[in-house]
């Protein structure tokens, strides 16, 4: 039997306000919050950038090294500018990023599948209340908004195909979704033809909004909305075209970041921060290394290492890091125990997270697991715990902050998890 | 009319698993010393573990300590009384009287910055050569472990490396399926060939599978095994091993040896009844022993009973052993023991009679 908490019940006059401003669909920021508070995080200019190694980058490859021990693998580990502390020789530049980094090492998590493990961990895993939470990119695209550039708040740069992603969005509905950039390229036909006039173009888009809301009428809201939110995200972005233009970047910053894919990704990434995106995720594919573990990690961690490295000096150097908070992780870790196709298999019960910029303290390790890496050893995270956290590290107090799912209440991160302070300015 | 009776097709002798050893560690390779006296074995607990095949049982004895990280390499001098031992951490290692009272002749604790990739002793055990994922490839003194040798800044990672039976050249394999070849002394690149299929690339990963080079027939032909990969993350490839001519430097010959889940051909051996002992190890419980005669492209045996087979070796009176998996080594999450205990996974050593031996298998 389900015994329902107080939570549900409370009906708060923050509440109320929250279902209010959701019933009357305030802008932007309609359905969280008091409008106050909504215009309130219109100004805030915080990012975030989100690194995610899809498939499980092994903690003990990287930032949780357990050399000479029976499941260390054959990597040493070396040390960081962080005295004292030790990550895999794997990568190098990021050791002398670390008094600029915050590493938790006590990530323990519940699935050790992808495909229920990462929708997961991209929620935040709330308390099941019967709705589908957004993906990380999403909920900060509703709880944020764009920024004053009016870029898309949610824009994912992945290998492979692009297109508007509506299902990271979840109960939000569609307009949250992911503005996917596949293979770091623009939409399709993003550029207005010469051939048609720009007063020719600004008839069409005004015939396609007048066929829209005869359209909308005889539909559903959020369809609509996510429809012509689409064609008003092309028009944005054909305001900044050069973002996509590889012509135009430095040979230093292409051989800084890497011509690899990850590589190209990341550099766009920081580009389409700078310009203004709200959210930007990064996609690295392949992470999932039943086989050949150590090879796998011989070859795709140098490439991380470079272009992680590079983004953060980057961040830094331009004084980005008080205001974009970039995230590095995956669905789960790698096992200890290796495999007899030397490979490792999904490990949710000890890994590890890392984070730096806006709001993060810097130069800090947070948990420690057992000696041969086999369980966390100090106060365990979940995923709703980086949730409290990163929402805290941009400006959102994620205890007092809710979304409104029609006139039900519900909180942006897990409810019976909280910030973590070690990690936090 | 009557079919004509069919000629009986007789079915060469196979190899029979005599007995196995317990290793309660995972190894990546095995071989017996020159005597043939002992068994010796390296892998992820970094000491070389030996088994005394003199004794009334074949027992395990003290191991020999001093690597770090994985022994990732180990071969006996020929004629020699010496083992060579190389492991991920860089540390190069003569062992001496390792049938006997085992001490270290010489060592090189950074004999490269980090995992030594291969290992090779030349014919007449006078040197050898290793290669580093530094890129940096060494020819050294087998009797006194002096650098003889270097080749700098290869121009890519190396996974394997053999030495020409005349110690005139050595030849590399890199991730990327290339073999070069370099003059001695000196150290000049005099040649490349690249072995198409032996690398892939996906997902900001290279694929390397070049993995296994060899000198053969007084130094002839050149062995080039590993597999050809299909995919990213997983062992997905087609074990391969090509024949080169080595003069020409041209492939004489191909074999591929399985589909694709099984992966790259981690360890082969000469045997002197006139065929090759191959294992493969690819996906998660799949290994293959094969014998395979010169120049046939299908094994005349083939045994898929073992988990991942990492290495083999060939004993002078003809005995095979192979190095395998445990079964069901691989799960998500914390698998556990009956105990409730998370343990590491392990290598049995199946020990095999040669083909057409009558030796019966060890009961018990």
């Amino acid at each position: 039997m389900n015994h329902c908490r107080s939570w549900e019940h409370g009906w708060s006059r923050r509440r109320m306000l929250g279902a209010m401003a959701g019933g009357a669909g305030v802008a932007g920021l309609g359905g969280i919050l008091q409008p106050a508070a909504a215009e309130e995080m219109a100004r805030n200019d915080k990012q975030i950038l989100l690194i995610w190694l899809d498939g499980g980058m092994s903690q003990l490859e990287s930032w949780d090294p357990k050399p000479n021990t029976p499941f260390g693998g054959p990597f040493r580990s070396i040390p960081t500018a962080l005295p004292g502390i030790h990550v895999s020789e794997l990568m190098p530049k990021l050791s002398r990023q670390m008094k600029r980094l915050a590493v938790v090492r006590s990530m323990k998590t519940e699935d050790a599948n992808h495909s229920s493990g990462v929708p997961k961990i991209l929620r935040g895993q709330p308390r099941n209340r019967g709705v589908t939470y957004p993906y990380l990119g999403s909920a900060v695209a509703k709880l944020m908004g764009p920024t004053e550039s009016g870029l898309p708040p949610y824009v994912w740069v992945k290998p492979g195909n692009g297109g508007f992603i509506a299902k990271h969005a979840g109960f939000l509905g569609a307009k949250y979704g992911a503005l996917a950039l596949g293979d770091g390229k623009p939409p399709a036909n993003l550029v207005r033809p010469d051939s048609i006039s720009s007063a020719a173009d600004a008839a069409r888009q005004e015939l396609r909004r007048k066929f829209n809301r005869q359209f909308a009428d005889r539909r559903r809201a959020n369809f609509n909305e996510a429809n012509s939110y689409v064609y008003d995200v092309a028009g944005t972005l054909m305001k900044h075209v050069e973002l996509f233009d590889e012509a135009k970047l430095s040979e230093k910053d292409r051989r800084r970041y890497g011509t690899h894919d990850l590589g190209r990704h990341a550099l766009l990434a920081r580009r389409l921060i700078e310009a203004g995106v709200r959210f930007v995720q990064v996609t690295s594919y392949g992470w999932d290394t039943h086989g050949d573990n150590f090879n796998s990690h011989a070859s795709r961690m140098p490439k991380v290492d470079q272009s992680v490295t590079a983004l953060i000096e980057d961040l830094y150097d331009r004084g980005l890091d008080e205001r974009v908070l970039v995230v590095m992780m995956a669905e789960f870790g790698r096992t200890p125990r290796i495999n007899g196709s030397v490979g490792r298999d999904h490990w949710p019960n000890a890994w590890s997270v890392a984070m730096a910029g806006c709001g993060i303290r810097p130069g800090t390790v947070v948990g420690e697991t057992l000696p041969d890496g086999t369980d966390v050893k100090t106060t365990p995270y979940d995923i709703g715990h980086m949730f409290h956290t990163w929402f805290s590290a941009v400006g959102l107090d994620s205890a007092e902050a809710e979304y409104m799912n029609g006139t039900q209440p519900l909180p942006i991160a897990h409810d019976d998890m909280h910030k973590v302070d070690e990690l936090l300015i | 009319m009557a079919d004509a009776p069919k000629p009986t097709e007789k079915k060469p002798p196979e190899p029979r698993e005599l007995f196995k050893l317990d290793c309660d560690r995972q190894l990546m390779v095995a071989r017996f010393t020159a005597c043939g006296r002992m068994l010796v074995a390296g892998g992820y607990d970094a000491s070389i573990r030996r088994w005394d095949l003199c004794a009334e049982q074949t027992v395990e004895v003290d191991r020999v300590e001093g690597h770090h990280g994985w022994i990732s390499w180990l071969e006996v001098q020929p004629g020699g009384d010496l083992v060579f031992s190389a492991d991920t951490w860089g540390r190069l290692q003569a062992t001496r009287g390792i049938a006997g009272t085992p001490e270290i002749a010489w060592h090189h604790e950074q004999a490269h910055d980090g995992w030594i990739r291969s290992l090779s002793v030349s014919d007449d055990g006078q040197a050898l050569v290793t290669a580093g994922r530094d890129g940096a490839v060494r020819v050294w003194s087998a009797v006194d472990g002096r650098l003889l040798h270097e080749v700098k800044d290869h121009p890519s990672e190396v996974f394997a490396v053999a030495i020409h039976p005349a110690k005139q050249a050595i030849v590399t394999g890199d991730l990327f399926g290339v073999l070069r070849r370099f003059e001695l002394p000196g150290g000049k690149c005099v040649g490349e060939t690249t072995l198409a299929g032996m690398h892939f690339y996906k997902r900001i990963q290279d694929v390397g599978g070049l993995r296994l080079l060899r000198f053969h027939d007084k130094g002839r032909t050149l062995i080039c095994a590993g597999g050809e990969p299909q995919a990213t993350g997983r062992s997905i490839a087609i074990p391969t091993i090509h024949w080169l001519d080595w003069p020409k430097c041209r492939i004489a010959h191909t074999a591929r040896l399985g589909a694709k889940n099984h992966g790259f051909v981690f360890d082969l051996a000469w045997h002197p009844d006139g065929f090759w002992a191959v294992v493969t190890s690819g996906q998660p419980g799949s290994g293959q022993f094969l014998l395979l005669k010169p120049g046939q492209e299908k094994p005349f045996f083939n045994s898929t009973k073992m988990s991942n087979c990492h290495s083999l070796a060939v004993h002078g009176d003809g005995r095979i052993v192979v190095t395998a998996s445990n079964r069901n080594s691989q799960g998500n999450g914390a698998v556990r023991d009956k105990r409730g205990n998370y343990v590491a996974n392990f290598s049995p050593l199946h020990v095999f009679a040669p083909p057409g031996s009558d030796e019966k298998p060890v009961a018990g």
